[in-house]
């Protein structure tokens, strides 16, 4: 019987899984676990929504196997899909309102330096805490490097549409983690 | 991009794309809840092949044994109502010497839906005219149930609002002809028509008189 652990590799991995193997998927549902749930974590609200939003990628994921073509990335492969699954999510879910959580800073200095103490968590945090229509802005541009036209042609808004929201965004978060920042620019 | 949004924005873009989250062992139990309502979620499945036949087995097992219900249920004759619950009256004979009681309706003798004494005392009938059936309108003939009224009637019995002895056996009025009526307007208004025609005459005979005038240059 094959045991699937962490020194399996992916092309193992891959072939248990299209074997039907519930170890196999189990294996690399865990080994990918903590890479992909940072695409549908900027884009939602709670981790318990982007939890459930890697599960249905791993789903799309598992049933797309065959499909998979091994001179691409296995990585870059599993990326994608989950990326897409969280925007047809978004699309569905029409999450495009203009509710405003936070509220707009009293003019605070803008810091420009990000300290490596500063947690990744904790700008995850703050990230979910956006609008949503803002978050998916700020996410798709700042994150994943999307122009403006493909944004709006994305969202199905203009480009000057998600300009403004990205400035928003930036504003919103911006004063969101200035209290992680002393008078010299460094994280507390 | 403004250079101190662009430091910015790829700090951030640097720490969300290299942080990795810890697993949870929770949304395992739920992704594999998914694949279970999925079927696996892949073209064949270690879990799933046992599964599959299992469940294929009970569904056969479910419709060999449904089919097999109905075909025995075809089979059996069909049960005949039972007769214990009710009963008809006895039939009452009229004691002899006595008069014949006057004929009753059939559908007026009482079905008894319990069972009846044996004996049963018979009320002497009380004297009233024989009732015939003819002359009451709307009469119904004694063989035929009142239910049958709402049913089609025959073609050969017609619509029995009146018996056929009540109806007048001659007309006396005049059936209207099938050819079309043409109404005579002399008739209807005496006193209009013939002054319009000669009015008419006198307008047509002016007019053809100036028609055949050579007209004066």
């Amino acid at each position: 019987m094959m045991r699937y652990d962490q020194t399996s590799t992916d092309e193992e991995l891959r072939q248990g899984c299209l074997a039907g193997d519930r170890r196999a998927q189990q294996a690399l549902y865990q080994r990918y676990f903590g890479q992909l749930l940072g695409i549908p974590m900027r884009y939602t609200q709670h981790r318990d929504d982007a939890t459930a939003l890697l599960n249905q990628a791993f789903l799309q994921i598992f049933k797309s196997l065959p499909n998979y073509q091994e001179r691409d990335s296995f990585r870059g492969w599993l990326a994608t899909i989950t990326f897409r699954t969280t925007m047809d999510h978004l699309r569905f879910e029409q999450r495009y309102r203009e509710r405003i959580t936070l509220e707009l800073p009293d003019n605070h200095a803008v810091r420009n330096t990000v300290e490596s103490e500063l947690a990744a968590e904790e700008i995850f945090r703050h990230i979910q805490r956006l609008p949503d229509h803002l978050r998916t802005v700020f996410s798709l541009s700042v994150i994943d490097g999307y122009k403006h036209e493909e944004i709006a042609h994305l969202l199905g808004i203009t480009a000057s549409n998600s300009r403004w929201r990205l400035s928003k965004a930036r504003q919103l978060l911006q004063a969101s983690l200035a209290p992680f920042y002393n008078r010299n620019g460094q994280s507390a | 991009m403004s250079t101190p949004n662009h430091s910015w924005d790829a700090d951030i873009r640097r720490k969300v794309e290299q942080h990795v989250f810890d697993y949870d062992p929770q949304a395992w139990t739920d992704m594999e809840q998914l694949l279970d309502e999925a079927g696996g979620g892949s073209s064949a499945s270690t879990k799933g092949k046992a599964g599959r036949w299992g469940r294929g087995g009970l569904i056969l097992l479910a419709i060999l044994g449904l089919t097999a219900v109905l075909m025995y249920g075809l089979r059996q004759p069909p049960a005949k109502p039972a007769l214990g619950a009710f009963t008809l009256a006895p039939r009452v004979e009229p004691e002899m010497g006595k008069a014949s009681p006057a004929p009753t309706r059939p559908m007026e003798q009482a079905v008894s839906l319990r069972e009846t004494p044996a004996t049963v005392e018979v009320p002497p009938p009380a004297e009233v005219l024989p009732v015939e059936m003819d002359t009451v309108a709307g009469g119904r003939e004694p063989a035929r149930p009142p239910v049958r009224l709402m049913q089609p009637l025959d073609h050969e019995q017609g619509i029995p609002l009146l018996r056929e002895r009540t109806l007048p056996t001659t007309l006396t009025l005049q059936p209207l002809p099938a050819a079309r009526r043409r109404r005579d307007r002399s008739k209807l208004f005496p006193d209009v028509i013939p002054a319009f025609q000669t009015e008419r005459d006198t307008i047509i005979g002016d007019t053809t008189k100036r028609a055949l005038q050579p007209q004066k240059q």
